[in-house]
């Protein structure tokens, strides 16, 4: 089974060179299909190989399936290789099978795009480049596919590129990102020189003998990838912006998959936070943590409905981040896997609302929709309740579980995690309730009749299944790793992959209780507080623009960026012009001096030629006299 | 006083050097050649001269050859002259110098 | 002291002749001097025993070569009574044929000092009158090629010398086969001498009955015909060459060019007829 491993990234990308040599030719909606069906296959694929693996003992589960040698030059040799282990099995898994319900819904939320096909080129690659950096056995390839998401997110989020500001937007999710790349590239190198390979299983081995100072630095560059492609702090300012994409990009990208990249590669390099030093660790803890009470703030104040979600994404994964930090690992993954789904679950359902509403989608022109769009309606209320943290959905319980390792993390501060922690929980239950009050209840803020009539309607099929696939997911996905004994099925089998770095807890029962106690009433608060201010009209509402603008983080990097930044900017590109280009044109100039100042001796005479000749002749004959006869 | 090899070297030298500093100090193509011919001599009578004290006659064949060859080269060469003078009615090999780079 | 002498006098021969070719302003004379350098030469060659290539040299060198260079000066003129002539061969002082385009280096015959500095370079005192052309040797174009060429030519010599004079003794190669069997080197009076070979003939009980010696030619023409013929074909091939070579370039379909050196063509004679 798990030799069909390779058949996981290579689906996607054979659909990805089908549509671009075919993609027009097919058109509306086979191409959509085309693609649907290429995702699916990898699922198929994906769930095989999650059998055949599951059929191994524990011990061999970290098995890596070499394709070819990549790339092999002195003492750096690289193998094109997949790794199959618990670990990426599981991100495969939510990734095909998440991605594939997004392109199925695609096809109906695209419906009648001039550039239909192309659209489904992406998304494929998208898939492929996902797929690879999650199987990768080496860091490179997993740049590899690093680098290919990022393409793939700035090609999606400009798809309308035709408006300017979404070619902006697009470029700037690029840029930031690439900020994030070079950490991944300095880490990379200085991970060869440490141990001398970039694979992981050679990295868990060795990571022991790398001294905490490089293992430190190692870590920093590669959180500083991790913040960005997974929008925390301080480069987060990407994710509101792509929203100028369609929004199954959002949700696929920016909910789902792309997002938790980063994340993915710190769980997949635990040895080496195992040996960096406590404070680096600590330290990706609280950017979680800032970053997601920030963006929690800012999630309140936002009117665009796409926004609130984004600004939720950037809180949730703060979450992970906060996990990770305390050495969290497994209720990092199970949130993750829980976020996909809701997440994912809540950003189709806001498109359905969107294509609903004929692409309006500021919230205080919505209202009361949910008689008009029942399903869609009914799974938002799903993903909500999710997110909200309400028991038993399963946002409740990855995301207590993420509380519980910060209650324990004394450390790094863990009780202050805590409560931070707390408090966005509090904040995501009240402006998710807000949202969906604002959306589905309440009395519709929009003309009915008229010239401006809009006549909201309920999505299509293709976009209304898989809205009820995820909504079923997010209900049932806690079960994954419940806190009861021997319910733990996600840290079981997760564990191979985590090397032992895995904290276990200790914590008695009653402290758990109390703990999940306290989180579930401090979210029903928050939706009875949200309830009072925008149903029940008892109080006003508040919302700050301070906190709508992300505390003004995103314009000062303009301002910086613009002013004083630009110095450095003309420096540096005064230095590329002037030393790099100048070695390079002065390499050239040498040559034609050279051959300016040999030119006299091409004198055309003959005669000249003749004395050059004899005076050589003088000159051998000389060198050869003197070595006989000295 | 007997007449060893080293005379005929020596002879060869002189001549080969007379034929060498003719060659470097005339403008006048013909006399260039001229002044070629005698460094080829030159270098005849040193095989000849080996040739002799050797006890060996490759080097009689050798300047057979060598003077063949030195036919055929004036033939050319006197040809090429002869084509040179047609464009201008006095020419010195410095006026050819349009290879100059 | 008979080899002594002939090697002297030949040897002076060869240099005076050298010498008056390399200083000769008249083309012609040093032609001649040439002729009589090569007859020094060939002396010297009947004295070293290789009498065939003694012929040759008189007859290809003396005979054909210079033939050759005395035939294209007098066709081109060169020299001719004096320098400096505006010569165009065929028509004594006939401006008329002369072609329009030609080249300025030509310097009329009566031209003064003043036009004579102008046409070419000149690196030292012209009187009036005097006659400059762009072979002699007083005017160098060239800096520092005379000075140069001769301390190069002197160096030369010098280093051959030096060869010559700090080298040690030279071997004898070859040693001759008493028993009856014929070498290609014989010896004569205990000194290595080539050309000549000994055939003895000996008696049916080894006594020597008489020796005859092979001529040069005969052990030549074993060598160039036997042992390198491939040579021998290549180079007459390459004289072919030569020749062919040599008429397709002289060879022109160019009638301007043809009447401008004075040579009749038809249209000419047609003129002149009509």
């Amino acid at each position: 089974m798990l030799e069909l491993s390779w058949l996981i990234p290579a689906s996607p990308l054979l659909g990805f060179v089908l549509l671009v040599v075919f993609g027009k030719r097919l058109g509306e909606p086979v191409a959509g299909w085309v693609a649907t069906i290429f995702s699916f296959i990898s699922f198929i694929a994906t769930v095989f190989v999650f059998f055949g693996l599951k059929s191994l003992p524990t011990e061999e589960r970290f098995h890596i399936e070499k394709l070819f040698n990549w790339i092999d030059s002195g003492s750096f040799s690289v193998d094109a290789g997949l790794l199959v282990d618990p670990l990426s099995v599981t991100m495969c898994l939510f990734v095909t099978g998440v991605g594939t319900l997004i392109h199925l819904y695609s096809i109906g939320y695209m419906h009648g795009d001039a550039n239909f096909s192309k659209f489904f080129v992406y998304l494929n690659l998208f898939i492929a480049s996902m797929l690879l950096l999650v199987l990768g056995d080496n860091l490179l390839i997993t740049f590899l596919g690093w680098e290919g998401v990022g393409a793939c997110s700035y090609l999606l989020i400009s798809f309308w590129f035709e408006d300017k500001d979404n070619a902006s937007a697009g470029k700037k999710a690029f840029v930031t990102n690439r900020v994030g790349d070079f950490g991944f590239m300095i880490a990379t190198f200085l991970v060869f020189t440490s141990i001398g390979s970039i694979n992981y299983d050679d990295i868990a081995a060795d990571a022991s003998t790398i001294s905490g100072v490089t293992a430190t630095a190692i870590v920093m560059l590669f959180v500083l990838a991790a913040t960005g492609k997974s929008a925390q702090l301080p480069l987060f300012v990407w994710l509101p912006d792509a929203m100028a994409g369609p929004t199954p990009v959002s949700a696929l990208i920016h909910a789902a998959t792309m997002v938790t990249s980063g994340v993915f590669l710190l769980i997949r390099l635990n040895p080496l936070l195992a040996e960096a030093d406590l404070w680096a660790t600590g330290m990706i803890s609280w950017i979680g943590a800032i970053t997601a009470f920030v963006a929690a703030t800012a999630a309140v104040s936002q009117n665009d409905i796409k926004k609130v979600l984004a600004y939720s994404t950037v809180s949730q994964l703060g979450y992970l981040f906060m996990a990770v930090g305390v050495g969290g690992y497994v209720a990092a993954i199970f949130h993750m896997i829980t976020h996909a789904f809701f997440k994912a679950l809540l950003f189709l359902g806001a498109g359905s609302v969107i294509h609903g509403m004929h692409h309006e989608q500021d919230m205080r022109k919505m209202g009361g929709l949910r008689p008009l769009m029942p399903i869609t309606g009914f799974t938002f209320i799903i993903g909500w309740l999710a997110i909200a943290g309400v028991p038993p959905f399963s946002g409740f319980w990855s995301k207590d579980e993420i509380l519980l390792y910060l209650w324990n993390a004394d450390a790094v501060g863990g009780k202050y995690l805590w409560v931070i922690g707390l408090v966005t929980a509090l904040l995501t239950a009240f402006y998710m309730t807000r949202q969906v009050l604002m959306t589905f209840f309440g009395e519709q803020n929009f003309e009915t009749t008229g010239d401006h009539a809009v006549k909201p309607h309920e999505s299509p099929k293709l976009m209304t299944i898989p809205l009820m696939i995820l909504s079923g997911l997010a209900v049932v996905a806690g079960l994954l790793n419940l806190p009861l004994k021997n319910m733990h099925y996600l840290a079981d089998w997760i564990e191979p992959s985590l090397f032992g770095n895995e904290v276990h807890l200790d914590t008695p029962n009653s402290t758990k209780w109390i703990l999940a106690l306290v989180a579930i009433a401090v979210g029903l608060t928050a939706i009875a507080l949200a309830g009072s201010v925008y149903y029940k009209k008892r109080f006003n509402k508040v919302e700050p623009q301070f906190f709508a603008d992300a505390w003004s983080i995103d314009s000062s990097y303009a301002r910086f960026f613009g002013g004083p930044g630009r110095l450095v900017f003309d420096a540096l590109s005064w230095f590329d012009r002037t030393v790099i280009d100048g070695l390079v044109k002065g390499v050239g100039k040498v040559s034609v001096v050279a051959g300016q100042s040999l030119r006299p001796l091409q004198t055309g005479y003959i005669r000249s030629y003749g004395l050059s000749i004899v005076i050589g002749t003088l000159a051998v004959a000389g060198w050869f006299i003197w070595r006989l006869f000295s | 006083m007997e007449v060893t090899e080293t005379w005929y070297l020596l002879l060869s030298a002189a001549l080969f050097t007379i034929g060498m500093i003719g060659f470097l100090i005339r403008r006048n193509p013909l006399i260039m050649f001229m002044c070629v011919e005698l460094m080829l001599n030159a270098v005849n009578i040193s095989f000849v001269a080996f040739s002799d004290v050797l006890d060996d006659l490759s080097g009689q064949s050798a300047v057979f050859f060598v003077l063949v060859v030195a036919a055929a080269e004036v033939v050319i060469g006197l040809s090429l002259v002869v084509m040179l003078y047609r464009r201008k009615s006095k020419v010195s090999v410095d006026d050819l110098a349009e290879l100059r780079g | 002291m008979v080899d002594a002498s002939v090697f002297i006098v030949s040897a002076l021969i060869i240099l005076g002749g050298a010498l008056c070719v390399v200083f000769a302003k008249n083309p012609v004379h040093a032609a001649l001097s040439l002729v009589a350098s090569f007859f020094g030469v060939a002396v010297l060659f009947v004295l070293l025993e290789a009498h065939f290539l003694a012929l040759v040299q008189v007859v290809v060198y003396g005979g054909a070569i210079v033939v050759l260079f005395i035939f294209v000066i007098m066709l081109l003129g060169v020299g001719g009574n004096a320098e400096g002539t505006r010569r165009v061969p065929g028509s004594l002082g006939d401006s008329k044929n002369l072609h329009a385009g030609q080249n300025a280096n030509v310097i009329p015959h009566e031209t003064s000092g003043a036009s004579v500095a102008a046409g070419s370079g000149n690196s030292g005192n012209l009187h009036a009158g005097q006659k400059l052309d762009a072979t002699s040797l007083k005017v160098e174009p060239i800096t520092g090629q005379k000075i140069l060429g001769v301390l190069a030519g002197f160096g030369f010599f010098a280093i051959i010398c030096a060869g010559l004079f700090l080298s040690g003794p030279m071997g004898v190669e070859g040693a001759s086969d008493d028993a009856g069997a014929v070498a290609l080197t014989g010896t004569k009076n205990g000194i290595a001498n080539s050309g000549i070979e000994s055939v003895i003939v000996r008696t049916a009980d080894g006594q020597v009955q008489e020796t005859r010696e092979i001529a040069n030619v005969k052990l030549l023409a074993r060598d160039i015909f036997a042992r390198n013929v491939l040579a021998f074909e290549a180079t007459a091939l390459l004289l072919t060459i030569a020749t062919v070579g040599a008429v397709v370039m002289v060879k022109n379909n160019d009638k301007e060019l043809d009447s401008s050196l004075g040579l009749k063509t038809e249209l000419d004679l047609a003129e002149g007829q009509s």
